[in-house]
């Protein structure tokens, strides 16, 4: 069951909230909300958050208009910021489960069971939907080439700092458990977090999936990784990974 | 016969010298104040491109004669200088707009925060006055 509204859980039920950091999303975000409310799982109560990551257009509107709860954030903090404000507002509402999904309609919400299932049935506490472990090409048509160019060499980097083989870790479709979520609330990266904080969560002890999952090309807009971008990704993420080491 | 070498190396190489040491010292001050969480990774990418930048034509003292020729300069490591005011500048620039934009946050915090103290007020204010009317 998918719901907004304040329920008492029976015992043997687990939540699991979805977070939707979103940035001047208006056209998309009708669509993804309206697939999360469609969603069922078994045994689980599924609670959804949308964070207005101080959009200047109507995604505030819209968001409560669909029966979201919405948390705006005073100003455009970035996506580091906002998928950690949702983290903490899930877990002061005693979420078992959260997930990130994007408001730009990339992420399937009907994938969610995948993702859930893998960390249910394994000893994970993140698992991150990736869109190029089963088919490569199928998971390039869904990203830019700058994107999945700095997304391999960012694997390479994830690699050598913590020997996992990760196919997509720039991918954002992720699913933490309460242990892991906790932790995230207090330690996330404010800009290009998705790589950094898979790093400084295996550095600390955390087990991280990956499972396959379908994603879609952004509906509406575009994204804002452009070729620069990407090379200060790269560094960024390989440099503050590096420090992350070095720190413990 | 060796220290005479050396002492001739280090005389006639001083101001590259100098300016290594000066170069990684540099970077290993930005580099420890990361690692400390002083500095914020992104904050620290314009200091270690100014440091990588002057390591390299102090190293490459060819690079400096072309840029020093191209510049106008008459004594190639006065060109080190020009380089280092330029980045400088950079980043001056670069902090004054990260300042002017947390002033800005900051001001709009400042009203968020006064704004809503004054409808939680308002609101309180109207449950005292419900409850006096009930009461009465």
């Amino acid at each position: 069951m998918s719901t907004n509204a304040r329920q008492v859980l029976p015992a043997e039920f687990s939540k699991l909230t979805i977070v939707v950091p979103a940035f001047n999303e208006e056209r998309n975000l009708a669509r993804v909300v309206s697939e999360i409310k469609a969603l069922s799982v078994n045994r689980t109560m599924v609670d959804w958050v949308v964070v207005d990551d101080g959009s200047r257009d109507q995604t505030r509107r819209v968001a409560q208009a669909l029966g979201s709860k919405v948390v705006s954030l005073a100003f455009n903090m970035g996506i580091g910021v906002s998928v950690q404000t949702g983290f903490k507002y899930a877990l002061e509402r005693k979420a078992d489960y959260v997930i990130q999904v994007d408001a730009d309609g990339q992420h399937i919400p009907s994938e969610i069971e995948k993702l859930f299932s893998e960390i249910r049935s394994s000893n994970a506490d993140v698992v991150v939907g990736s869109r190029f472990q089963k088919s490569a090409a199928a998971g390039l048509q869904t990203t830019t080439v700058p994107r999945w160019l700095g997304g391999r060499l960012l694997g390479w980097t994830v690699f050598l700092l913590t020997g996992a083989r990760l196919s997509d870790p720039t991918s954002g479709f992720r699913i933490f458990n309460r242990k892991a979520a906790e932790f995230i609330a207090n330690h996330y990266p404010d800009d290009y977090p998705e790589v950094e904080v898979l790093v400084t969560l295996m550095q600390n002890g955390f087990i991280v999936k990956e499972t396959p999952v379908q994603m879609r090309s952004r509906a509406h807009g575009h994204s804002s990784i452009n070729w620069v971008h990407s090379i200060y990704y790269v560094w960024k993420v390989t440099f503050a990974s590096f420090m992350h080491r070095i720190r413990r | 016969m060796k220290n005479l070498v050396w002492v001739d190396f280090l005389q006639s190489h001083r101001i590259e010298i100098v300016s290594l040491v000066a170069c990684l010292t540099l970077m290993g001050l930005v580099f420890e104040l990361v690692r400390r969480n002083a500095i914020k990774e992104k904050y620290s990418f314009l200091w270690f491109l100014t440091g990588l930048s002057l390591t390299a034509l102090t190293l490459k003292r060819d690079w400096l004669t072309s840029l020093a020729a191209t510049l106008g300069v008459y004594y190639p490591p006065t060109a080190l200088f020009l380089v280092l005011g330029f980045f400088v500048i950079v980043i001056l620039i670069h902090y004054s707009m990260v300042l002017s934009k947390l002033l800005t946050q900051n001001q709009k915090l400042a009203q968020r925060l006064a704004l809503l103290e004054a409808k939680l007020e308002d609101s309180n204010d109207m449950k005292q006055e419900d409850d006096a009317e009930k009461a009465a």
